[in-house]
């Protein structure tokens, strides 16, 4: 599974941490501006720069999962019934609105709404991209499961993302308690996004267990020969994200600096958690075929 | 639509010889690893032929982002290979493994109905090698009364609803062994 589907994989993954940062950078961004619009500039502009070239990687890699990488161009022709197809003319367009708006966003004056365009654009590319998954002939992703997922993992990635970046940029300096505050929000985002999912995994289990054979066949996988790396992702994430809610809360009330090899600690422990899950998302499904 | 051609399988007259399989290579000469039709065994030990089914809602026809698939007016899926680039979704997609990738060439491609066969006034070239007589083609507008949907074993056809009809499987008859 793994060597044929790796490019889909992390383009999955990737574009998601792309859109996730992008929306929180936003976030971060217009909460900041009306209190302190030179600190909400200064740090986010990096990030949302960077988030540009990890679309971009993300799109080459969705490339080699291509037979015949050239005909790529012929792939907008079924917008009209295929997600696939959706999927790739708004990832496409989210790269260039990303442009769009990451020159506005080097002006002095610049509002916020060309930022909210491109991330309900991003937030179209996930729905597409779940889509996909959701239609389709195998019962542990045509579920609600692959949307609450998907949406959380661009959450929490968009959480790690925006924060490492974020971190980057603010290295050594000593922040306002506003900026720290937003900050805490944003965990606060990541840890919703990533508590929900969890609650709905008992349902989902439920859901597989009184479906048809493929999808018990999907369980027993889930809970039988995936239980570990599924129990790993979950610990992973889960200690990534509290690692950095309660890393930035400390520092809020304390010296307000961000620490950058907690967070890059905490930031990588995410990034691992979701890896895994998706690897287990992928590897879990079980069609419905004959024979 | 003016018409839906369809397949018409008798699993209990079907011997799991393969002779289906190997005309559907001979006459269409797909590669190695491209099997256009396939038998494959049931739970209940019967076997079960299957290619594409020309779906009246082809799940490869709707998941397709080059528009690659037509259905024609008779009914058969079609797919133009040069529109192909490769991305599976629709291998993917179809519960039935119609579409096959061929990994020499980087495309889809899958059964026909032997459409050059059947301009010529033939039956598909399946059909005519089975020797049982348990495939065969019908108009899915006027199929047989005794024949239903689906047998077990047989993917959902909620999903794209496939032009097959199938007689129902007959309980064994069992004269020495009581259960």
């Amino acid at each position: 599974m793994f060597a044929e589907e790796w490019p889909l994989m992390m383009f999955t993954l990737i574009s998601q941490l792309a859109i996730g940062s992008f929306i929180l950078l936003v976030l971060v961004r217009s909460l900041l501006a009306p209190k302190d619009a030179l600190a909400a500039r200064n740090l986010t502009n990096f990030g949302i720069g960077a988030v540009g070239p990890l679309m971009a990687l993300a799109l080459i890699f969705s490339l080699f999962h291509l037979g015949t990488p050239f005909g790529a161009y012929r792939s907008l022709l079924n917008l009209g019934s295929s997600w696939l197809s959706r999927e790739i003319l708004t990832a496409g367009g989210f790269l260039v609105l990303w442009f769009f708006t990451y020159k506005a966003y080097q002006k002095e004056s610049s509002g916020n709404s060309l930022g909210w365009l491109t991330s309900f654009v991003g937030l179209l590319t996930i729905l597409s991209m779940a889509s996909i998954y959701s239609n389709s002939i195998r019962p542990a992703w045509s579920n609600a499961h692959t949307y609450i997922a998907f949406f959380g993992a661009t959450f929490v990635l968009g959480c790690a993302g925006a924060i490492a970046l974020i971190g980057h940029i603010a290295k050594g300096q000593t922040l306002s308690s506003e900026v720290m505050a937003v900050l805490k929000k944003v965990c606060y985002v990541g840890a919703v996004a990533l508590i929900i999912p969890l609650i709905y995994l008992p349902v989902f289990f439920g859901n597989l267990n009184s479906g048809d054979p493929a999808a018990q066949a999907s369980s027993m996988l889930l809970t039988g020969s995936y239980l570990i790396p599924l129990i790993i992702r979950w610990a992973f994430s889960l200690v990534g994200v509290i690692m950095l809610t309660n890393l930035i809360s400390k520092q809020s009330k304390g010296v307000k600096t961000l620490p950058a090899n907690s967070i890059l600690l905490a930031v990588a422990l995410i990034l691992v958690g979701e890896f895994i899950g998706r690897y287990v998302f992928y590897a879990s499904a079980v069609s419905i075929m004959v024979g | 639509m003016t018409e839906q051609i369809g397949f018409l399988f008798n699993a209990d007259r079907c011997v799991g010889c393969k002779s289906c399989e190997m005309a559907c290579k001979n006459e269409n000469s797909t590669p190695l690893n491209v099997n256009w039709r396939r038998v494959s065994s049931l739970k209940s030990g019967k076997n079960i032929s299957i290619s594409c089914n020309h779906c009246e809602s082809p799940e490869c026809f709707r998941v397709c982002t080059r528009r690659a698939y037509v259905k024609r007016r008779d009914g058969i899926v079609m797919i133009d290979v040069n529109r192909c680039d490769g991305c599976m979704n629709c291998v993917s997609a179809c519960p039935y493994n119609a579409p096959q990738f061929d990994i020499e060439k980087n495309k889809a491609s899958k059964c026909t109905f032997c459409l050059p066969r059947r301009e010529a006034g033939l039956m598909p070239a399946c059909v005519s090698a089975c020797h049982t007589g348990a495939l065969s083609t019908i108009n899915m507008e006027q199929y047989p009364n005794d024949t239903v949907a689906t047998i077990e074993g047989f993917p959902n056809i909620r999903l794209t609803k496939p032009s097959i009809r199938f007689y129902p499987v007959k309980e064994k008859a069992r004269y020495w062994i009581k259960n």
